[in-house]
């Protein structure tokens, strides 16, 4: 009872004590206007306080015995988690460079203007994140769950850092130059997360043993465990290309010829399915990538 | 406890074509209210006004720099999608001439 007490209260206890002791440290000079920075992180510290307490109570129930929420327990984390995410994302936009949080950089502190363009954007990544992962933990599978999530934590994180190195755009830049930008902020979201994908991919075939699904399914292609390796560093190598200026064509070239491979692989000898689709977008967003990346160097 | 208040006086600033032009406006960077005024044909006062009630309910804050005051978006997730939403809305015959009228000076501008 004690143990369980323990664990009960340590986290409001903790998020207590990291509350009081940063809330002197907030100091903001003219933030004090109605929707100024003062109301909009009183508002963010609520929304977490809130999160913190929906959490407590979760485990509260789920150590003082509720039954039926133990087997919905780890999709309601997930949910509230998501919630959050939308929560605090629909006030980033109203966030002004400060000492305490947000994506605080040498150069967002000093540019006031990428600090908001970046917040911004940041607030409606977050935003959409945040839904599909509540709408994912309601009603998707476990690992439906946890890729969805992935992908939304790999996706936004490509788009703000596309947004963040994209840099310094004159706001009085010219509506050709703005698309240019544009179009160069969607391509370096589309290669971020095609690598960080094609890595991943490459590296869960490199584990061995006779019961993992890569080895069985390189069995029944029939040309030995070398060809589930070979697959793997090709993945995992040209995902790593893809983030290199001079890499992309190789790149798209080594993983276009994996997924023409994969495509085979589907239709002779697995047969095709679900997953076909997958291979068959990934295809598509290589091609896209390769064309993109052709116009835009010539 | 001071919350409904706030969000009672977006939902109302937001229910003016002018005041949504501004704030379309201001998507693109902060501006000063000389800035704002000749980017549309209603009087200064008129924009004056409006750019009090965007500041009060919190959609726009005004931030000085050296002699000049720049008024900046502020609005947050929500609120650009309750925007869009009503311009979606909006009655198609009333919003011809509005739009007409704020196109040409922008193009001018850039």
């Amino acid at each position: 009872m004690l143990v369980a007490a323990l664990v009960a209260f340590t986290l409001p206890a903790a998020a207590a004590v990291i509350y009081a002791s940063l809330r002197p440290l907030w100091t903001a000079p003219g933030g004090a206007e109605p929707g100024g920075l003062r109301q909009t992180y009183r508002a963010i510290a609520r929304r977490v306080v809130i999160f913190v307490l929906a959490l407590q109570m979760l485990i509260v129930l789920n150590l003082f015995g509720a039954g039926w929420l133990r087997p919905i327990a780890p999709r309601a984390v997930v949910m509230i988690f998501g919630l959050l995410l939308a929560a605090i994302g629909n006030a980033l936009p109203r966030t002004r460079p400060n000492h305490l949080f947000g994506i605080r950089t040498a150069r967002t502190l000093d540019d006031r203007q990428l600090w908001i363009r970046l917040h911004r954007t940041a607030g409606y990544v977050a935003v959409i994140a945040g839904a599909v992962i509540a709408l994912a933990a309601a009603f998707l599978s476990k690992d439906g769950i946890a890729w969805v999530v992935a992908v939304s934590a790999l996706g936004g994180g490509a788009i703000l850092a596309a947004v963040y190195v994209a840099g310094l755009p004159a706001l009085e830049a010219t509506p050709d130059a703005r698309a240019r930008r544009r179009r160069a902020i969607a391509l370096w979201s589309l290669r971020v997360l095609l690598a960080a994908m094609f890595f991943y991919f490459g590296l869960t075939k490199f584990p061995g043993g006779p019961r993992r699904m890569w080895v069985r399914l390189f069995d029944a292609i029939g040309f030995g465990q070398w060809f589930r390796i070979f697959t793997g560093l090709v993945e995992a190598g040209g995902g790593l290309l893809l983030l290199v200026p001079r890499g992309v064509m190789p790149g798209v070239a080594l993983l276009c010829a994996a997924m023409i491979g994969a495509l085979l692989v589907h239709v002779f000898v697995v047969g095709v399915g679900p997953a076909t689709v997958a291979v068959v977008i990934l295809l598509a967003l290589l091609i896209g990538v390769a064309l993109a990346s052709r116009s835009r160097t010539s | 406890m001071k919350m409904p208040a706030a969000r009672h006086l977006a939902f109302a600033a937001l229910a003016d074509q002018t005041r949504r032009d501004i704030l379309n406006l201001l998507r693109r960077g902060p501006r000063t209210s000389g800035q704002i005024a000749d980017a549309f044909h209603s009087s200064w006062p008129t924009i004056s006004r409006h750019l009090g009630v965007l500041r009060h309910a919190g959609l726009v804050v005004a931030e000085r720099q050296g002699q000049e005051i720049y008024y900046e978006l502020n609005t947050s997730v929500f609120q650009d999608v309750v925007r869009h939403l009503m311009e979606l809305m909006k009655p198609v015959a009333r919003s011809r001439p509005g739009r007409a009228r704020r196109r040409r000076p922008r193009q001018q501008e850039a």
